[in-house]
């Protein structure tokens, strides 16, 4: 894989992978702030300060900024995470300086007109209205706010009603001004460019940026969960219930990451797995039944998502539970492991195939601090897991006794029969 | 103006035809070990009829219950252990399967791609368990989704005769009701080499890939295709509207007209004035919807490319508080009319040109997605590189071009509105 780093004078680190099949580009700038920085009151600032980002700056209006990028065929997008913020651009190569100025310019001098602050406050909020429109939004948000209680990952990176009212002009801004610099940022570009050319582009374009102090950010420690936590939100029009549960997992610096790859693979990940082969494939309970590790800079949680009409909601649900509990006691055969390893291995190369592929390796790799070799030594640290690896990950992660299970469903239809675990709390929407 | 970017993208395309019907697409890409391996068959939701919607889609399903030499589900494992990935998907005009693999694995996803064109084992157990799967996907993707709603609603009223006004998963009660006799005429009539392409792209060499594909589809007999007669929509005389009362926080609306089929020359027009209402922030809908009424979440317009006569399709997601569905639908009415009695600036036309060929190019980055628009193109078109031709279509479109199309199409006989409207304001 051929990439290069760099580090301005300004402390922007910068990744390049030149790639020539297509005459593309796409730059990334990341900030390595997200919702997770915010203070209690304010949840969905970090990702109002993103949607605002393209809304006008200092030398351009907002249809300017949308003229030029949507002229040259071109995108600008932001996205706001747990973690981090983004500012993602992509075109054909040969409009690689305009794209580059675009996404200094609205990374760098945003105006937080209060104008643009109150549609974008109003169309968050409506956002966050319809989400109950949808039964895998309000699990997501339940099952978080269940999973982590006073915490910030306790509500979706776009924050809550309560918070996006509380927000102020200046608020915004200071969060801007204290979070987007240099030296807490990742610059990548990627695509048809070559590396000499592109940072010297680079330093022209991002030379101004000043380095500044990032601030000391303490994160709250997560909190443990005792037993069973049951809670069923009401969606009365609903014939299929959503059925999400889960513990807390591990973040993404975790030492036993492989490990656990490798057995999220077996258990819950694809048609092979062990989910979906009890739940679907011989039980034809539902169409889709998987599990994931959502790895964070903290811990983030271990999930099982699936759904089963209003009748086998519960079966469901008791299947699921009881393939946990089978992975806590029995772990995983010699074989099992021998195959996850098999598919990672062979499935590297497509998982490298496009630059932007390339470059979200780097990206983790800086981003979560892993050693600089990470990428070289992916494949021996795959090979490496042995299985009393698994069994200690399976020991020390795995926790099929104290899960949080929300189910979203008509009530009616599946609270006795989610009563029998234990006790039920029941939402309305 | 245009530097040509299309002359940049190189996409050789080889083709190959066994004797027994089966056709061959390769394109060879060695910047990587990997293939994509792709068997498109020529039957989707079009090919129905009343009482079996949705037996392509459960059928594609039973393509994972087993084969002669391979159990049930045991494809897509050993796929995996071999490093690949696989899925299947059916559509209006197609069905497809494929796998992406390391390049070394060629054969093997070829010997188990014939094995169920050839042997596929059909059992009631299977079907029994697969039928409940299906409706579970269809309780997610339709009965308990505003999207699935919406849509479901526009084609059945859209359409009176022909097979798109059913949904490619079907009616639940058909899904219910498909006997395995029906599964195993359908087999017997569309799975068949010469009812199907191959298209294979990466890591390959040419007479090699095509004595592997011989080796094991060589002796796949064919099928005697017979001449179905698919019901031609009749031209619609008036408008047509539907109302959906349903459980949302907000109101929906989707405004359609009947559109051609993807080889007429329209089509690329059409895709252009999509563009030109809706294609990013500084578009004519967008700036208007979103950014100056602020009367709704989200407006996108779509333009059908199907084998028959399709849709152009203006969808209005979440209509804000304190706005009407009439406002709203009058805004988007007037946007059409518009472009009948104003002509297009230039800026405007070479900004939709620029965005379409930017993503003709942005699309190709993978083998799987070169696959993709090569399938898709083929079986709508007939022509497997027609979505790169379109680009020129695209770029001698002019102004009066637009003009034309618009008042060929949007008028309002030939308009459907489907509106979702919430029973009650239940989230308060």
């Amino acid at each position: 894989m051929k990439y290069r780093k760099s580090t301005l004078d300004s402390g922007l680190r910068v990744i390049m992978v030149e790639h020539h099949e297509l005459p593309i580009v796409a730059i990334e700038l990341l900030v390595k702030t997200g919702s997770v920085h915010e203070s209690r009151e304010e949840p969905g600032l970090a990702h109002i300060v993103t949607q605002l980002l393209r809304e006008g700056t200092h030398t351009k209006r907002s249809l300017e900024i949308s003229e030029s990028i949507d002229f040259i065929g071109g995108s600008l997008g932001v996205d706001c995470g747990y973690d981090s913020s983004s500012v993602m651009t992509t075109a054909l190569v040969k409009h690689f300086e305009t794209i580059l100025d675009l996404l200094s310019e609205v990374a760098r001098f945003p105006v937080f007109n209060a104008k643009d602050i109150e549609i974008h406050r109003d169309k968050t909020i409506t956002t966050i209205l319809r989400e109950k429109d949808n039964k895998t939004s309000i699990a997501g948000r339940h099952f978080s706010e269940m999973l982590y209680g006073e915490h910030p990952y306790a509500h979706p990176p776009i924050g809550t009603m309560k918070g996006l009212k509380a927000i102020s002009r200046d608020k915004i801004i200071r969060f801007h001004k204290t979070h987007y610099l240099p030296n807490n940022s990742i610059l990548t570009v990627v695509g048809d460019i070559n590396y000499e050319k592109t940072l010297a582009e680079i330093r022209e374009t991002f030379g101004g940026w000043k380095k500044g102090t990032v601030p000391e950010q303490t994160l709250l420690p997560v909190p443990e969960i005792d037993g069973y936590k049951i809670r069923i939100v009401n969606k009365p029009d609903l014939t299929q219930t959503e059925i999400r549960l889960g513990n807390m997992g591990i973040a993404r610096d975790d030492p036993d990451y492989f490990a656990l790859m490798l057995l999220n693979h077996i258990f819950g990940r694809g048609p092979a797995s062990r989910l979906y082969t009890k739940v679907r494939s011989e039980k034809g309970l539902t169409y889709g039944a998987s599990s994931g590790f959502a790895t964070r800079k903290l811990r983030g949680p271990f999930y099982v998502r699936t759904y089963s009409k209003n009748e086998t909601a519960i079966e469901t649900l008791l299947l699921v539970l009881d393939e946990l509990k089978k992975l806590k006691s029995g772990g995983v055969t010699e074989e099992e492991l021998e195959s996850a390893k098999s598919f990672y291995v062979g499935h590297y190369p497509l998982s490298i195939e496009t630059p932007a592929q390339i470059a979200s390796k780097i990206i983790v790799q800086e981003f979560y601090g892993l050693p600089e070799n990470y990428i070289d030594k992916y494949l021996d640290n795959v090979m490496a897991v042995s299985m009393e690896d698994i069994d200690g990950a399976i020991k020390r992660v795995l926790d099929p006794e104290n899960l949080v299970i929300t189910l979203v469903s008509k009530s009616e239809d599946i609270l006795e029969g989610a009563k029998a675990l234990g006790e039920v709390e029941l939402k309305e929407l | 103006m245009h530097i040509s970017t299309a002359e940049q993208i190189k996409l050789d395309i080889k083709e190959h035809r066994l004797k027994n019907g089966l056709r061959l697409i390769l394109a060879e890409d060695h910047s990587s070990p990997i293939i994509s391996f792709q068997v498109w068959y020529n039957v989707g939701s079009r090919n129905e009829r009343p009482g079996i919607t949705g037996i392509s889609h459960l059928f594609e399903h039973m393509m994972f219950k087993g084969s002669k030499n391979v159990e049930p589900e045991e494809h897509g494992r050993i796929i995996q252990q071999n490093g690949g990935t696989d899925n299947a998907f059916t559509a209006k005009d197609m069905t497809a399967y494929f796998e992406n693999l390391p390049g070394s694995q060629l054969e093997l996803a070829v010997r188990l791609e014939a094995d169920r064109m050839a042997h596929l084992r059909l059992t009631t157990d299977t079907l029994a368990s697969e039928r409940q799967v299906v409706k579970e996907e269809r309780r997610m993707r339709v009965d308990n989704s505003l999207v699935g709603k919406l849509s479901e609603a526009l084609y059945s009223t859209a359409f009176i005769s022909h097979p798109y006004r059913w949904p490619v998963i079907g009616w639940m009660s058909d899904i219910d009701s498909i006997s395995l006799e029906d599964c195993k005429a359908f087999y017997r009539s569309h799975y068949a080499p010469n009812n199907a392409t191959v298209i294979l792209l990466g890591d390959i060499d040419f007479q090699k890939t095509i004595s592997i594909v011989e080796k094991h589809f060589g002796n796949i007999p064919p099928a005697e295709l017979v001449d179905e007669v698919i019901p031609i929509e009749n031209i619609q005389q008036q408008e047509r509207q539907k109302d959906l009362f349903v459980d949302a926080s907000f109101p929906w609306l989707a405004v359609a007209y009947h559109i051609p089929e993807a080889a007429h020359d329209d089509i690329p027009v059409l895709e252009l004035i999509g563009n030109i209402l809706t294609g990013g922030r500084s578009s004519r809908l967008y700036r208007r919807v979103i950014y100056e009424d602020q009367s709704a979440l989200s407006v996108f317009a779509s333009v059908d490319n199907n084998k028959a006569p399709g849709l152009f399709v203006i969808t209005v997601n979440s209509i804000k508080q304190g706005h009407t569905l009439e406002e709203v639908t009058s805004v988007v009415n007037e946007s059409l009319e518009r472009l009948k009695t104003e002509m297009v600036t230039e800026r405007e036309l070479e900004k939709a040109i620029n965005q379409k060929e930017t993503s003709l190019v942005f699309g190709l980055q993978t083998n799987f997605a070169r696959g993709m628009r090569i399938g898709f193109s083929l079986a709508r078109t007939g022509d497997p590189l027609g979505f790169i031709k379109k680009l020129e279509n695209y770029r001698h479109a002019t102004a009066e071009d637009i003009q034309e199309v618009a008042k060929k199409y949007f008028t309002p006989e030939n308009r459907t509105t489907i509106r979702l409207l919430p029973k009650e304001k239940w989230y308060l």
